[in-house]
């Protein structure tokens, strides 16, 4: 381990964040809404840390990939806590945890939030509650990379170490560049998105914060209706296509793009068709519950069926209502989550269909007992090692969201909040049901039981390994 | 003309002494002795030794002067190297290579004049492959034969002992058969094949060859009693035995049919591989002589037995082992000449050979020109040919029951353009008309007069 050289990336990594601070304080500037002080002085602490850090530091010449692991969870962490200073010193937040919950959950793209009459908050608050959103869609660490080449030797590491999904790619040579790649679509679809929202009717104001959170699969609004403020047709589905399209795995869109926007691209592979086709399938069942019941309409069954299901936590009306088999559907949405390598949460569908067909093989294996049966995904097999992870993986999935939702309960909340609150900040999604469901917030919760959901959160974004790695000792021996 | 070939393996050898026995100058290259002491015991050739892609061994074999190139080694980057080198020092017009590796043969823009010159690639597993879906796909047949780009088929099929056919003869075949026209070409009794004659009547057991037209070989498959019901159900049942390149290559093909097939090969890591590169086929990991495993995987119920190792023996106890559960469709690979010709006697219904459909391959490129096809059935007696009446050729404008044709020769079909004519003794061939023959004995040379087709090479 090379603490120095941990130091001194994570330094980097907090300048970046502590001047990324200077965009809420020019909205407040602009807005005159009296923030902009306490924004730059944030971003003046924040900043001056991060250098305190590098000059403690050194520059690495080589980071381990144990190294990577520390910077990750180190940052996320400290991010997180910093990233909560506006909160408490414009007095948006008067709870200590509450500030850190609204921080945690903005970086996380969790999109849970505690704050009420979001249309008396300063649009400095708002705006830096969508931005946190947007840094930590792509990842800030991969933003790090992208932007600067210093930290290209390491870089590989970190990003591995973000990332999300079982398999990790490079798709060029140079790690630098594959973070810009990434950084580049990310941003062209925000822009396009944020396009989009405006010429569909919202204010600019609005259509930028939304871009974020949608693109960043967060959920965060700048209403306490949600998407729901916006009786538009054109505003839903524009926002179910960015949702959708933030949904699919990055490395998709970057070889489609390559090939000059090539559909086909998208429909060779294995887990963007299932991704299509579960979205499908849990829309006809969510809309065949609910419309049977006469509890909601289609276009709101397609909007919130796919907000749950990419795990971005926009709602249009309050699906809690709805009748009980929709929730267990949503539920279930929630954990198998959009694709490996976007900005969503959840399991991750690669892992969902990789299981799935590691437990249809075994059912082969017991019909034909001789035969050779590969589990396969893009007609390419996956190697035993990747599903052997795979299992751990759901196991140790399993057991946090089971841990965090008994904590929750012996804090004193009831079974169905503390289950599907748990399931919400663990898979990133935001809303649960009970309690915590899209017409409430997470502030009637216990300051103990948002403290448990702050490392749920943290835990699911970095999907679990790359946190509890820290937690073997092995890890910290020479 | 001047022929070298390099390589004297299977396919090396017979292309080697069909060449010869035609009157060509062949030269044989091979680096292993024996092997070339083999060719020089059984023909007439010139035999090399050495290295078949070095220049001095080339020249040593004459390539100066030589025409024609078949580079048949093992090894496809020997044969590659021997055609460029052919071409860029010794000026040979026509190179074939035997190219195994699919990697080679699918990468566009490698061959060419200015690039790899190799005119014709020729991969004995991929033809072997493509006989074997050929004959699947009609397994009610015993063989068939495609001719004028797959328009026309002479279809080998045995007599069924009840079926509508046996004990007919020929004169009343079409009373049978209806208005769905055939020509019976071949027939085989007793082992011993010849030309119909119109008053032979068919007996149970007989096997006989019929010209039909592609679009009619359901049809006719359908009247003659051939279990059609069973081979189009869907989802057939088939197994392979035999993971090698040619159990590969029709694993691959029939994933993209409506079969469900299960695939036997005793290499554990070529089991592996297979099961990485293939998608739908169960990839059973055993021997495939194992009749435990077999009754596991289900024999009772295949519909299509394919036996595909690289051992004959394997390949035809594994038939008769499929035999004996009574699986309908056999089709046997053999690589070795003897086994072909007993065939019949083991009990096999179908065969295929690696080295006849490579050696036909290549034959027939040899003898483009007016001759656009060139098979031989049956045993091997009888020879099949397809080609363009021209504007001199005597046989123009005659009605066929007025012509006279060479001894033990008959006209199977005609095709005018796109139209397929099954000919009686009325029709009368015209210009262009593509005719296929079939000749039995040495009578060849006379067809070929008559159509006045040399053979051209180039």
């Amino acid at each position: 381990m090379h603490l120095k050289g941990v130091f001194w990336t994570l330094g980097i990594l907090i300048c970046l964040f502590g001047i990324s601070m200077m965009v809420p304080a020019a909205i407040s500037w602009y807005y005159k809404s009296g923030h902009s002080l306490q924004f730059m002085l944030a971003g003046g602490m924040t900043a001056g840390f991060g250098g305190l850090l590098q000059f403690f530091g050194d520059r690495p010449k080589r980071l381990s990939h144990k190294d990577g692991f520390l910077i990750v969870v180190l940052a996320w962490v400290t991010l997180s806590i910093l990233g909560a200073i506006p909160f408490w010193t414009t007095g948006t937040c008067t709870n200590l945890v509450d500030g850190l919950f609204e921080s945690t959950s903005g970086l996380t793209t969790t999109g849970a939030t505690i704050l009420t009459d979001l249309e008396h908050t300063s649009p400095a608050i708002l705006f830096w509650r969508s931005m946190q959103e947007w840094l930590g869609g792509m990842g800030i660490i991969v933003l790090a990379v992208a932007v600067m080449p210093l930290l290209g030797v390491g870089g590989m590491q970190l990003f591995r170490a973000e990332a999300p999904g079982p398999v990790k790619d490079k798709l060029t040579a140079r790690v630098t560049e594959t973070a810009k790649a990434l950084w580049y679509i990310y941003l062209l679809m925000t822009i396009v998105a944020a396009l989009s929202f405006w010429v569909a009717g919202m204010t600019l104001f609005d259509a930028i914060n939304h871009a974020m959170t949608t693109v960043a699969i967060g959920g965060f609004s700048t209403h306490d209706a949600s998407m729901g403020y916006y009786d538009s047709l054109w505003i839903r589905g524009m926002c179910v296509l960015f949702m959708f399209l933030a949904g699919i795995n990055f490395t998709l869109h970057f070889a489609a793009l390559r090939k000059g926007f090539h559909l086909k691209t998208y429909f060779f592979d294995d887990e963007f068709r299932t991704y299509l086709k579960w979205l499908s399938s849990l829309i006809v069942l969510v809309g065949l519950f609910t419309l049977a019941t006469q509890k909601g309409t289609w276009d709101e069954v397609i909007f919130n069926a796919v907000a749950v299901a990419t795990t971005t936590g926009f709602a249009v009306s309050d699906y809690a209502q709805w009748p009980p088999a929709t929730s267990l559907l949503l539920f279930v949405a929630m954990f198998v989550g959009a694709c490996a390598g976007s900005t969503g949460g959840g399991m991750k569908v690669v892992r969902v269909l990789l299981l799935f067909r590691q437990g249809m093989r075994e059912i082969h294996r017991l019909i034909h007992p001789h035969a050779v049966i590969y589990v396969k995904i893009n007609h390419q097999s996956v190697s035993p090692t990747v599903m052997q992870a795979l299992w751990g993986f759901f196991v140790l999935y399993m057991v946090c969201f089971m841990t965090v939702a008994i904590l929750l309960a012996s804090t004193g909340v009831d079974i169905l909040t503390s289950l599907s609150a748990s399931a919400a900040c663990i898979t990133n999604t935001g809303p649960g049901f009970g309690d915590v469901g899209p017409a409430s917030t997470y502030t009637s919760l216990p300051d103990l039981g948002k403290f448990i959901l702050l490392f749920a959160m943290i835990l699911g974004r970095l999907e679990i390994f790359t946190f509890f790695v820290l937690l073997v000792p092995e890890f910290w021996k020479r | 003309m001047n022929i070298l070939i390099l390589g004297a393996g299977e396919v090396g050898f017979h292309i080697a002494s069909r060449l010869a026995a035609e009157g060509n100058n062949v030269s044989v290259i091979d680096n292993d002795a024996e092997h070339l002491q083999r060719v020089a015991d059984s023909m007439d050739v010139k035999t090399v030794f050495g290295h078949a892609a070095h220049p001095s061994v080339l020249e040593q074999a004459g390539a100066a002067d030589a025409e024609l190139l078949i580079a048949a080694t093992t090894n496809d980057e020997i044969n590659m190297l021997a055609c460029q080198v052919a071409h860029s020092l010794f000026k040979v017009t026509t190179k074939i290579a035997r190219i195994r590796e699919p990697d080679y043969i699918n990468a566009i823009g490698l061959f060419g004049r200015d690039d790899l010159p190799i005119d014709l690639m020729i991969s004995p597993e991929k033809e072997a492959a493509n006989s074997i879906i050929k004959r699947f796909q009609i397994t009610s047949a015993v063989d068939a034969q495609e001719f004028a780009d797959g328009k026309v088929q002479l279809l080998g099929m045995h007599i069924p002992p009840k079926g509508e056919l046996a004990g007919v003869d020929f004169k009343e075949l079409h009373e049978v058969l209806g208005d769905l026209p055939i020509y019976v070409v071949a027939h085989e009794r007793n082992q011993h094949w010849g030309i119909p004659k119109s008053n032979t009547v068919l007996l149970a057991g007989d096997r006989i060859y019929v010209a039909v037209a592609t679009s009619d070989v359901e049809r006719l498959l359908e009247k003659v009693g051939c279990d059609t019901s069973q081979q189009r159900k869907h989802g057939r049942k088939v197994m392979m035995i035999g993971g090698g390149n040619v159990g590969y290559l029709v694993a691959e093909a029939l994933e993209k049919m409506d079969v469900d097939t299960c695939l036997f090969e005793c290499n554990p890591s070529r089991a592996d591989w297979l099961a990485e590169k293939l998608h739908h086929t169960h990839i059973i990991k055993g021997d495939a002589l194992d009749r435990k495993l077999l009754e596991e995987e289900g024999i009772e119920n295949v519909d299509d037995f394919l036996a595909l190792t690289n051992d004959d023996e394997t390949n035809i106890l594994g038939s008769m082992i499929a035999k004996k559960y009574k699986v309908a469709h056999i089709i046997t690979l053999i690589n070795r000449g003897i086994y072909n010709e007993l065939s019949h006697e083991i009990g096999l219904d179908v065969t295929v050979s690696p080295r006849l459909t490579t050696t036909s391959t290549i034959l027939r490129h040899i003898r483009k020109g007016r001759i656009f096809g060139l098979s031989s059935l049956g045993d091997g007696s009888l020879e099949v040919l397809e080609a363009e009446a021209l504007k001199t050729s005597a046989i123009l404008n005659t009605p066929l029951k007025d012509l006279t044709l060479p001894d033990n020769t008959i006209i199977g079909a005609v095709i005018r353009q796109d139209q397929v004519i099954i000919p009686n003794g009325y029709t009368v061939i015209e210009a262009h008309d593509h005719v296929l023959l079939v000749s039995q004995g040495n009578n060849l040379k006379e067809v070929e007069k008559l159509f006045e087709v040399r053979l051209e090479f180039f």
